[in-house]
């Protein structure tokens, strides 16, 4: 039952979070900025609206957003919630995660090339660009995991990533800066992206969903905050210590994502988003730093370093 | 806790071949002398408290403070372009630096292989260190970035030197000393004269001498 | 003894710089260079002072390689010397400039001598270091745009250079835990309990550093700029001294390996990089434009030739040393020539200097004796010493190597002789055969250290025999007794 009502917890709050960070940076830049909830408004005021949809485009436009968004749930299913572990978990769970993430991606790309844009299309080849170096990270970071761990599922690796010394402060520093990365690189978000740029050229994410409206749109953002939910929960799994009780272990990983959330606030006050042709070694160095974190796990395993 | 510091020492390289703006390079340097001392506080044990004073001099006070303030009131002064200007682009130049740090693995690996005096991570990092900077040497066109790679690469040594410190104190501060003095003379001539008479302080201009 | 040699000079060059007359400064010029003959020649023999203190004994002692470049500094420094009073005169420098000059120079020589007296690794790399600033100064002394540009190569290459000497230091450390000392002598004793794999890497480590400041092939970038862009006395005194006070460096190195039995693994790379210097000279002896920078690619080349002779172990070993000897005197005399030159022609380039022995027969005579002396032709002893080269590689079975070093030598002689040749016959410019002529000063030093060449070449003194056999016996792999020589 508690499980349930965590689910349920998180398939709500990803909305409040964005608003969350939309906040952070209205107080940063001196603004009183809009409501937290605001985010659920949107929400909810384009459920109510109605579609246009380009005559030039095919049923491939009409369902990405859905299965889209679809994708995403079930890839919080795969994913490990701290205490409660995951809804599917089996070994090598983690690949399917990260192919749920690239499915919906990859119709988001199908559906702005869809459209026959020029503008689309560019947004589209660059997030397939950024999303080759970020995956390979990805599958690094888990890899350093498991091979730290031993184990081969989601569930297993987090629930005993904490067991073992030694090593893992320093393979959890790097591997949270990296997730941290894509975080910021999956939710297009400064300096990868600028999510309030209005610029078709310097756009990334964006620009592919201009052509959504109504309740697709809606499906889209959602889609979209929920992915960043879900990085944000692997990064309070990291975090979390093993030995606390339930509710202070709910309290925390909840801090813990709210912390991720304001910080991807923070980072976007500070920074500027960087230019097109500097995004690839940006992403580059995180999975650099998976490596390392690879390499020191390696080493702790054969005994290089004690 | 030291092989967290020398790691984290590595990464900071991996920053530097990874940004573009010269004022980051100054901050790196700053950091890692930070590191460096923290490195100094968790490692060195054995040895006199004179000495140790010293490496903190050197350390928190020299490498952490004077120098990266001093270069970053004369890079704000000379209003120079604050670009590095690499030979080959940021990409490729970090995709190079993450070969090389993957070769300090392996080097560490083999140190600990041979079984030397040494703590293979001290040695393998700091080679890493020693490369990636001469290989941002080669591969950025500023002079005044010729010579905060110059720092990097004792920063490296000053690392590898760290690993003999207890049984060689002597070693370390002879290292230092050195360190010091050619610095100042790097930057005396740099400031004073190179400044003055070629602007710009690029790379290119230095070119009149050649067969 | 060995007090009075690091500390006198620097007192001297305090004083001048301190007094400003010309008298002080030529006093403690030429007091310097006769008090450093004075002390090689003692110590060769064997005449001791007994009454000096001795502080430094621990860490600065003449042993017989030390004294064999220790002597040839001193000869080499007391030609230099003499020579700069007339680079005084004919710059007309005030006397203000000239104790700087003096300072400096003094400065420098303490810090080779240092290079080469030191007993300790440690020791030894601080004097390198301190020889690059103390140079560095010098050459940038006549402060011109490109000087600076040359200036600023050396330093920042040398820099580096050192910086990788002294990892090399620390991975000997590393590797020589047991021992816990950097003395030479210790290192000596307890060779075979270093760990090879670590000598190696250091040995690797310290010849790129030290090699760095030999100008050997693949790192020489500094040194055609150095040499070309500093005052003639001071290129004579880089490429006749400095050179082989790092050459020294790279010997006493070289003995450890060798007492630990790991030579196979320096001598390939002492030839290899031996080989690649004389290509390097020998292609660019044939496209350069300017006189210093021609010298400059000979000094590469000789050094090149250095490293061979020790690359080939045992039986090149003496030639090494021969051509250590021959190579500082000729080039020494090459450098001072060339000063003639300059000023007599006001430029560097090869192709707007004609008609030399027309212009100024005795800095004609000397030029081309001195390109006779450096090219090996007999009566000089460079000669001896190359032939001895060729016949160690037939000695260790190598023979098709001294095809290729012959092939070598023979283009750099062309590319060089190609170049003399033409700036000393021709039409001079000027009416009148001898209308240009120097100072004394400005040729005595050349005759005085090409006539000692021909005496060695012609008929080679017992004593300098036995000085260049010890040097010799010292780095090779027969372990002879560490004969200190009587050194205070």
């Amino acid at each position: 039952m508690p499980a349930a009502v965590t689910e349920i917890i998180i398939v709500i709050s990803p909305l409040f979070l964005i608003g969350l960070t939309a906040k952070v940076k209205a107080l940063w830049a001196g603004r009183k900025g809009a409501p937290v909830l605001q985010p659920y408004y949107d929400f909810f005021k384009l459920l109510g609206k109605g579609e246009v949809i380009s005559t030039t485009t095919s049923p491939v436009f009409r369902i990405a957003p859905s299965i889209g968004i679809a994708a995403t749930f079930v890839a919080l299913m795969v994913t490990p919630i701290p205490i409660f572990g995951s809804f599917i978990h089996f070994e090598g769970d983690f690949v399917l995660f990260a192919y749920l993430l690239g499915l919906a991606k990859f119709l988001m790309v199908l559906g702005a090339l869809d459209t026959g844009s020029s503008f689309e299309g560019m947004g589209a080849s660059r997030e397939v660009t950024y999303s080759t170096i970020v995956e390979t990270a990805f599958f690094i970071v888990i890899g350093s995991l498991a091979l730290l761990t031993r184990h081969f599922s989601f569930e297993s690796i987090f629930a005993s990533v904490n067991l073992s010394s030694g090593y893992s402060p320093l393979v959890k520093i790097l591997l949270v800066v990296s997730l941290f990365i894509m975080l910021l690189a999956e939710g297009s978000r400064v300096p990868v992206d600028d999510p309030t740029t209005h610029l078709e050229l310097t756009m990334i994410h964006e620009v592919m969903v201009l052509d959504y409206s109504g309740p697709d749109l809606a499906f889209v953002q959602y889609a979209a905050s929920l992915k960043m939910t879900v990085i944000a929960i692997l990064i309070a799994d990291l975090f979390l210590p093993s030995s606390v009780p339930l509710m202070v272990a709910c309290v925390l990983s909840a801090a813990i994502v709210a912390l991720v959330f304001v910080s991807v606030g923070v980072v976007e006050s500070l920074i500027a988003r960087s230019r097109i042709s500097h995004i690839p070694q940006f992403l580059f160095l995180m999975t650099t730093l998976a490596l390392t974190s690879f390499a020191v796990v390696a080493f702790f395993l054969f005994g290089v370093i004690k | 806790m030291t092989d967290i510091l020398i790691i984290l020492l590595g990464t900071t390289m991996l920053y530097v071949s990874s940004v573009s703006r010269i004022e980051a390079y100054v901050k790196t340097l700053a950091a890692q002398g930070f590191l460096l001392f923290l490195l100094v506080m968790v490692g060195v044990k054995e040895m006199s408290w004179l000495n140790i004073a010293f490496l903190v001099f050197e350390t928190l006070i020299v490498k952490t403070v004077v120098i990266p303030y001093f270069l970053l009131t004369v890079i704000r002064r000379n209003e120079t372009p604050r670009e590095i200007e690499p030979y080959i682009s940021q990409f490729y130049s970090l995709l190079i630096a993450s070969g090389i740090f993957v070769f300090g693995f392996v080097a560490a690996f083999w140190a600990a292989r041979t079984g030397g005096n040494i703590k293979p991570l001290y040695f393998g990092i700091s080679i890493a260190i020693m490369m990636l900077s001469l290989f941002l040497i080669v591969n950025r066109k500023r002079i005044i970035t010729h010579i905060l790679c110059y720092m990097m690469l004792e920063n490296g040594i000053f690392l590898l030197s760290l690993s003999v410190a207890n049984e060689l104190p002597m070693l370390v501060n002879i290292g230092v000393l050195l360190d010091l003095f050619v610095a100042i003379y790097l930057f005396a001539i740099f400031f004073n004269k190179i400044n003055e008479i070629y602007d710009g302080s690029h790379v290119d201009v230095l070119t009149e001498l050649k067969d | 003894m060995i007090t009075l040699v690091i500390i006198l000079p620097l007192v001297f060059g305090v004083i001048s710089f301190a007094a400003k007359s010309r008298i002080v400064n030529r006093v403690a010029l030429l007091g310097s260079a006769a008090l450093f003959v004075v002390v090689a020649l003692m110590v060769w023999l064997g005449i001791d002072w007994r009454w000096l203190p001795d502080w430094l004994l621990v860490y600065f002692r003449f042993d017989c390689i030390g004294l064999f470049f220790f002597a040839v500094m001193a000869i080499v420094f007391a030609g230099v010397s003499v020579y700069s009073l007339s680079y005084f005169s004919e710059h007309n420098l005030n006397a203000r400039q000239e104790s700087v000059y003096i300072l400096e120079i003094l400065a420098f020589v303490v810090a080779m001598a240092g290079v080469i007296l030191a007993t300790n690794l440690a020791l030894l790399w601080v004097f390198v270091e301190a020889t690059t600033l103390t140079s560095a100064l010098l050459i940038y002394f006549e402060k011109k745009k490109s000087s600076l540009e040359a200036t600023w190569k050396y330093i920042y290459i040398c820099s580096i250079g050192i910086a990788l000497a002294f990892v090399g230091i620390i991975t000997l450390s590393i590797g020589s835990e047991r021992i816990g000392s950097l003395f030479f002598s210790d290192l000596y004793l307890h060779a075979s309990e270093i760990n090879p794999v670590w000598l190696k890497l250091s040995f690797a480590f310290l010849f790129v550093g030290l090699g760095t400041k030999v100008g050997v092939a693949p790192i020489h970038a500094w040194l055609p700029d150095a040499h070309s862009e500093a005052p003639s006395p001071v290129s004579a005194l880089l490429s006749g001294t400095l050179l082989n006070s790092a050459f020294l460096g790279i010997l006493r190195v070289q003995v450890i390996l060798v007492r630990a039995d790991q030579q196979a693994f320096s001598n390939i790379i002492l030839l290899l990089t031996g080989f690649l210097s004389l290509l390097v000279s020998a292609v660019y002896m044939l496209r350069v434009k300017n006189y210093k920078r021609m010298l400059a690619y000979s000094s590469v080349e000789n050094m090149g030739i250095m490293f061979i002779g020790v690359g080939l172990g045992q039986p090149g070993l003496f030639a090494a040393m021969l051509q250590t000897l021959a190579h500082s005197f000729s080039k020494t005399s090459l450098f001072l020539t060339s000063g003639n030159i300059l000023h007599s022609y006001g430029t560097k380039k090869i192709e707007d200097v004609q008609g030399l022995l027309k212009r100024d027969p005795v800095t004609g005579w000397i030029w081309m004796a001195s390109f006779l002396a450096i090219i090996g032709i007999p009566p000089f002893p460079i000669f001896i010493s190359k032939f001895f080269i060729i016949r160690a590689f037939w000695v260790n079975g190598q023979g098709w190597l001294a095809v290729l070093f012959f092939l070598f030598i023979v283009v750099v002689t062309f590319g060089m002789g190609k170049a003399v040749f033409r700036m000393a016959f021709g039409d001079s410019g000027i009416e009148g055969a001898g209308s240009v002529r120097p100072a004394s000063s400005a040729y005595l030093p050349q005759i005085v250290l090409l006539a000692a060449l021909v005496i060695v070449g012609i008929n080679m003194p017992n004593l300098v025999n036995e000085m260049l056999s010890k040097a010799a016996a010292f780095v090779s792999s027969v372990p002879a007794p560490v004969a200190r020589v009587a050194g205070r």
